[in-house]
């Protein structure tokens, strides 16, 4: 079994472990098809270029999304409970090209990050508020975000 | 289009998508961001879980909810590709994911048959930064098991 986070052992300002992730148009061509999003900004860099004026593919805010979440699951581990997240889309990124068939190029790496921001105990439910974002290479913030997950206490 | 007539496509719903749950749409999901999380592929560990069993990643109901099974990205019959389709006719032809907000009641699990329903619950004209007018849309979803347990609510926010 993973390690248990209780709610005891989480204070104002505590750091959530960050997650690394690379984006690559291979990743975004299958976060495409498994999570049914078959708009052509995520694939088609002409379409991107031209009618998106996004200056190329992008990586879809779901997937960025998604990423947040795994931080947030790994971190509260199988007895606790993600209730809410919320996140805006504040900046593109942009995926990586693939060098070989399992290599990507060279490029930015993405960090998932957060924070926790209260804590609180309401009937019976023992809460953690976080705040959340994902930043890029050069460190800006292209994802920001909130969260509540429920967590189990000591018996 | 005036203003007015986008504001009364506000309430419009779309229809009702039925998405049976597989072990393989919740292992795609998972393996499309990377997640080895093994509720999500080990059954045994799964059922030793609190969970007793395999459960979805969060988030997971994309699929079919924004462009139905078989349509493309233009030709959808769903909310999403209607609300693009009359803005469109405004002069708003590109969509951009603004942000999302979801909240979780209850795991879903395989075999489950979730029931997903959306409405337009929001559009709003602004003053763009660079000038020029954009278009915020907001769709909410709500998703309901076999049961008519509500599983998870979600808003979606477009940017036109």
């Amino acid at each position: 079994m993973k390690k248990q986070l209780y709610w005891e052992d989480v204070n104002i300002g505590q750091e959530i472990p960050p997650l690394t992730k690379v984006a690559t148009t291979l990743a975004l061509v299958k976060w495409a098809g498994a999570f049914g999003d078959y708009n052509p900004l995520h694939y088609d860099n002409d379409f991107a270029v031209n009618f998106m004026k996004t200056g190329g593919v992008i990586a879809h805010g779901t997937l960025k999304r998604q990423w947040l979440i795994q931080m947030l699951t790994d971190w509260i581990g199988d007895e606790g409970w993600l209730k809410r997240i919320q996140t805006q889309f504040r900046i593109m990124d942009y995926p990586r090209r693939m060098k070989t068939l399992v290599e990507p190029e060279d490029g930015d790496t993405l960090t998932c990050k957060g924070k926790v921001t209260a804590r609180s105990e309401k009937g019976g439910e023992y809460i953690v508020e976080c705040e959340i974002w994902l930043e890029n290479g050069k460190g800006e913030i292209t994802t920001g975000g909130s969260a509540t997950v429920m967590l189990p206490v000591k018996k | 289009m005036t203003s007015e007539t986008l504001k009364g496509l506000i309430g419009r719903k779309g229809k009702p998508q039925v998405y049976e749950v597989t072990r393989t749409d919740i292992r795609k999901i998972a393996d499309a961001a990377g997640d080895r999380n093994p509720l999500y592929w080990d059954d045994e560990y799964a059922a030793k879980s609190g969970y007793g069993g395999l459960i979805a990643p969060p988030d997971f109901f994309g699929w079919p909810v924004k462009w139905g099974p078989g349509l493309t990205f233009v030709n959808s019959s769903d909310l999403f590709g209607e609300i693009a389709g009359e803005i469109a006719k405004a002069g708003y032809t590109r969509a951009i994911n603004a942000g999302m907000e979801s909240e979780y009641y209850l795991p879903i699990r395989p075999g489950d048959t979730i029931i997903i329903t959306s409405e337009l619950v929001g559009i709003e004209e602004k003053e763009g930064k660079k000038g020029g007018k954009m278009l915020i849309s907001t769709i909410e979803m709500t998703m309901v098991n076999q049961n008519g347990d509500v599983v998870a609510r979600q808003r979606h926010s477009g940017i036109h």
